[in-house]
């Protein structure tokens, strides 16, 4: 089905040069129709964020919605006069969306809890990685036997106990317990083991014999080396604790100032009521942006991360 | 290894394979300039040159793998130029042997079979065998047979990652001849393995292409293998064929400089000497007294090393700058005053020379070959030895 | 290599956190699992395996491995299927195929929550885009199909509030969120594959697409198809998300999207049953470890090539 080695020998061109086009144009119409499909959740969340809440009522509009002013009912309920309370549909969608939670303290704590997860993760497995890769010590087999079982533990799924533990040591609802659980990423370690192992040990002589100390070699001869594998775990991680609405849905029940992005989304949610589309899609939309705009800026280096955990 | 061979002659009459004007550019580089060649029958043809020369994309073309912009390529008369390779009826083994690691070396073997012989139903992975009981039979005992010639029977249920290098080309050699095809084609199989198991594979190769006599079409770029090898070479470089013919000619008698240096190891020396018009030759301030015909001309003069002879009144001089004692021969590699470049001389070991000595040596000047200043061939008849 | 004490400092703070969250936390949901234990409790009794015991009987559970299973055999099926056939459509298009490639694999970038809420509004009944394209449709030639016409006769599914297809949708946007993951690493996969092999079929006579696609394309994919498939079974066994923003309290019309994540949630944090959640919680390790020691096993046993 698929060999460039063939397509491009073109023998099949020259012999039946339709018939190249044809299978060409065939495949773009079959991946045309999916990535309507795809994309279709995307344009309708962008769009109905753009748009007034009877346009989303009747479906009308297109794409940008018409963008009249329209009149604001809660506003009015406060007891402003009509005119004042005329809206244009995208300004109250995006403002109301910023008013009714602090989506900015949200993403604040999106970035905070990926980041700190994310250096905990680096300083804790990197070290190790580099004692299984390159140290001999008495209980390496064992303790990379233990890595290689508890890659088969998803975190998600002892959220039970791991939540009792927090309640005992009165840690929920604080920054501790969104990022404690995750501070062990055994796949980390495991991913910068067999990268560290194809690092010549020469190197690493070389830097003994300079003085350097097994603390210094790790920090400063084998991460430049592992640069693109670091940056292919941290898109991994950070993609991950982004998105992630299980762990913070359990942990984080009372204080509205530690919602991450997703529970932020989640509580407008819940709030919502008919009239509240407009403003919940333009939270999403929020939510939603910073990932995309990273992965369109960075694709390839998000593929690769992907593969790269993939193709162990 | 009978019948194999009859069959592979009897599907082998009228081999003759003909690349006309074969002209292929990949984008802005051109490749291959207008190209042609023409095969017999059980021939061993080499297309040998540096890499880049286009030899490989001229094989492919000839498998079908490959397009070419322009031109012909007929088997057997028949211009299959637009068929493609599955339909051609020709067999290649591949530099990376491209053995399917998946399967072991017989089903490796039967894979050509089962695609040209057996139907869909028959193909089938369980059942297909109780289908097409008869099929199956004959095409286990056609790769038991090849098996056998090559001497790899047990390692038929093997997988491709069990076995050696030299193993691994035998099963792509057995791949390939499984299928009785017009012709082989082999894009440098010896290249992935170690020298001396090269040299070994060499003999095999030659020994086999005798009992088979098929038509077998060799790529490399090693000199060597195209000497030792072939019944004819087709020298190429920058995407033309620089001369065409049995190795014993493109060794003694290059059309040009070009490929008078690419063929022969050390390469040959290489000279600015001047035809003085009156017979002699005047090389590196010497003058030999032969007598050739022709007006004054400056000649680039090519004397391969075993041509350059230790001499105690030898009318040139140098210094040894290096010495390479292989065992057999000893390459000397002189300084000599007016010389452009080191000179290459071959010498006996007991005759070896050390660093820095100076030595005297000489050459018979019939040996020389003469090249103008484009590098092309000239011909200086010698009316000594009426040859020219 | 020196002996160094220095690697008690490396792999100490591993080991520790290792044991500490990831060990001891199974070690507790089994024990927890015994008992009848709710947080803020002083203590808990014994109470043997009557969760267990409960899990494998009661009707609500039957519910919820009916509608984990449902989703995890529809979903995997098709995010792996739908992952290859995209990888192989795209690679055959060289260059061209990377802007299919990254909208494909925006799915996966964005929070499922948000994209979950936003299928949410497509699936609504009456506003909703899904509906509203299908009811387009009413009065053409497409109400010859019986479910169709009777879609238009009546109304269509209610979709999510609907007990027949409240799962398959869940299913489907599950699908929709992850076969582009699976199509990265096939892509992965396919660019590894030497272009060598394809011309030695083409030699050996596999003309067709498909015979390529048997003789080298799915045979040296095979590692790839493990891993994606285990990933995949992994990633679907855990889906909570949507399960809870659509339906908040009770799984689903009538418990059809009663999935165990959302299960050992409810149980757990929201009634407090600390034991039933941790019973669940042992079962969902279970099924998770054997799968994966599963797909080991596979790697070692029939894709070893080269």
């Amino acid at each position: 089905m698929s060999d460039a080695a063939l397509s491009a020998a073109g023998v099949d061109a020259k012999a039946a040069g339709l018939r190249f086009n044809t299978r060409a144009a065939l495949t773009h119409a079959v991946l045309i129709v999916g990535a309507l499909i795809v994309l279709l959740p995307f344009y309708t969340m962008v769009s109905l964020s753009l748009k007034a809440p009877h346009e989303i009522m009747q479906q009308t509009g297109g794409f940008l919605g018409a963008q009249e002013l329209f009149r604001d009912d809660f506003c009015i309920k406060l007891g402003n006069a009509v005119a004042d309370c005329m809206v244009n549909p995208i300004a109250y969608n995006y403002s109301t969306a910023f008013e009714k939670a602090p989506l900015l303290r949200y993403l604040l704590n999106g970035v905070i809890v990926t980041v700190s997860i994310f250096v905990i993760q680096v300083i804790v497995a990197l070290p190790c990685a580099y004692a299984l890769a390159k140290l001999r010590f008495w209980g390496r087999e064992a303790v990379f036997a233990l890595v290689l079982f508890c890659l088969l533990i998803p975190v998600h799924a002892i959220a039970l106990p791991l939540y009792i533990m927090l309640a005992k040591l009165g840690l929920t609802n604080s920054y501790a317990a969104l990022i404690i659980p995750w501070t062990i990423s055994v796949f980390g370690i495991f991913l910068m083991r067999q990268f560290f192992m194809t690092v010549p040990d020469d190197l690493i002589d070389a830097a003994r014999m300079d003085g350097m100390s097994e603390y210094a070699i790790i920090w400063q001869v084998m991460l430049p080396t592992a640069i693109p594998a670091l940056m292919a775990f941290g898109i991994f991680s950070v993609v991950a604790h982004w998105n992630d609405y299980f762990w913070p849905r359990i942990v984080i029940t009372g204080n509205r100032d530690l919602f991450t992005p997703p529970l932020g989304l989640r509580e407008f949610k819940g709030d919502a009521d008919g009239d509240n589309f407009g403003p919940m899609m333009a939270t999403a939309c929020i939510i939603v942006t910073p990932l995309i705009v990273c992965f369109l800026l960075a694709q390839r280096r998000f593929i690769e991360g992907i593969t790269l955990s993939g193709m162990k | 290894m009978h019948s194999a061979a009859t069959r592979l002659r009897r599907g082998a009459l009228m081999s003759q394979i003909s690349l006309k004007s074969i002209t292929k550019a990949f984008g802005d580089t051109p490749v291959l300039n207008d190209v042609s060649l023409d095969i017999e029958d059980g021939e061993f043809v080499t297309l040998v040159g540096p890499s880049g020369c286009g030899k490989s994309t001229l094989l492919r073309i000839l498998a079908g793998l490959e397009a070419a912009d322009a031109g012909q390529v007929a088997i057997q008369g028949r211009d299959v130029t637009a068929i493609r390779p599955a339909d051609r009826n020709l067999a290649m083994v591949f530099q990376s042997y491209a053995l399917y690691p998946h399967l072991s070396v017989a089903q490796n073997m039967m894979t050509p079979l089962r695609m040209r012989d057996l139907d869909r139903a028959g193909r089938l992975p369980l059942i297909g065998p109780l289908i097409a009981r008869a099929a199956h039979r004959k095409m286990r005992d056609q790769v038991a047979e090849v098996a056998e010639t090559l001497q790899i029977t047990p390692l038929l249920d093997r997988k491709p990652g069990q076995l050696s290098g030299g193993q691994r080309q035998r099963v792509a050699l057995g791949r390939a001849m499984v299928r009785a095809p017009v012709a082989f084609l082999m894009d440098e199989p010896l290249s992935n393995l170690d020298a001396a198991l090269r040299v070994h594979m060499r003999a095999e190769l030659s020994e086999l292409h005798r009992r088979l006599q098929a038509t077998f079409v060799y790529v490399t770029h090693d000199q060597a293998e195209a000497l030792t090898m072939s019944d004819r070479m087709a020298v190429m470089m920058h995407g033309d064929i620089l001369q065409v013919g049995p190795p014993n000619d493109i060794y003694l008698n290059p059309a040009s400089l070009d490929v008078a240096r690419f063929i022969g190891s050390p390469q040959i020396n290489t000279l600015p000497g001047e035809l003085n018009g009156a017979g002699g030759l005047d090389l590196l301030g010497v003058t030999s007294d032969t007598r050739y015909v022709g007006t004054r001309q400056a000649v680039t003069v090519g004397l391969r090393p075993e041509h350059l002879n230790l001499a105690q009144q030898g009318r040139l001089s140098g210094i040894v700058r290096h010495s390479e004692n292989l065992g057999a021969d000893v390459f000397l590699r002189l300084e000599v005053g007016g010389a452009p470049a080191p000179v290459v001389l071959r010498a006996a070991p007991a005759d070896a020379r050390g660093r820095g000595e100076r030595v005297a040596f000489d050459f018979d000047p019939n040996d020389a070959l003469f090249f103008d200043a484009n590098g092309a061939r000239v011909m200086v008849p010698n009316a000594a030895r009426e040859v020219a | 290599m020196p002996q160094s004490r220095a690697y008690i400092w490396f792999v100490g703070p591993a080991l520790l956190l290792m044991f500490v969250i990831l060990l001891i936390p199974i070690l507790i949901a089994g024990g927890l699992s015994l008992t009848d234990y709710s947080l803020g409790n002083s203590g808990a009794s014994f109470v043997g395996l009557e969760n267990y015991e409960r899990i494998f009987t009661r009707s609500t559970y039957e519910k919820m491995f009916g509608a984990t299973f449902r989703y995890v055999f529809v979903v995997v099926p098709l995010t792996v299927g739908l992952g290859l056939g995209a990888a192989l459509l795209i690679h055959s298009l060289g260059r061209f195929g990377d802007l299919y490639k990254t909208i494909y694999f925006l799915p996966v970038m964005a929070a499922l929550i948000a994209m979950a809420i936003v299928w949410e509004f497509a699936f609504h009944p009456t506003i909703g885009i899904v509906n509203a394209t299908l009811e387009r449709g009413c009065g053409t030639v497409l109400e010859r199909w019986g479910w169709y016409a009777q879609g238009c006769a009546r109304t269509f599914p209610l979709w999510l509030n609907d007990r027949d297809y409240a799962i398959w949708t869940v299913s489907f946007i599950g699908v929709w969120q992850g076969f582009g993951f699976n199509m990265v690493l096939y892509l992965a996969g396919l660019t590894s594959i030497p272009p060598s092999l394809y011309d030695a079929a083409e030699m050996d006579g596999a003309k067709r697409g498909w015979d390529r696609f048997r003789l080298v394309t799915w045979p040296l994919l095979g590692p790839t198809t493990v891993f994606v498939v285990t990933i995949s079974f992994i990633r679907s066994f855990q889906v909570f998300d949507m399960v809870e923003a659509f339906y908040p309290q009770g799984g689903g019309p009538s418990k059809s999207v009663y999935v165990m994540m959302f299960a050992i949630y409810e149980k757990g944090i929201q009634q407090n049953l600390m034991g039933i959640g941790a019973a669940i919680t042992v079962v969902f390790l279970c099924f998770v470890m054997i799968l994966t020691l599963i797909q080991r096993w596979f790697v070692e046993r029939r894709t070893h090539y080269v």
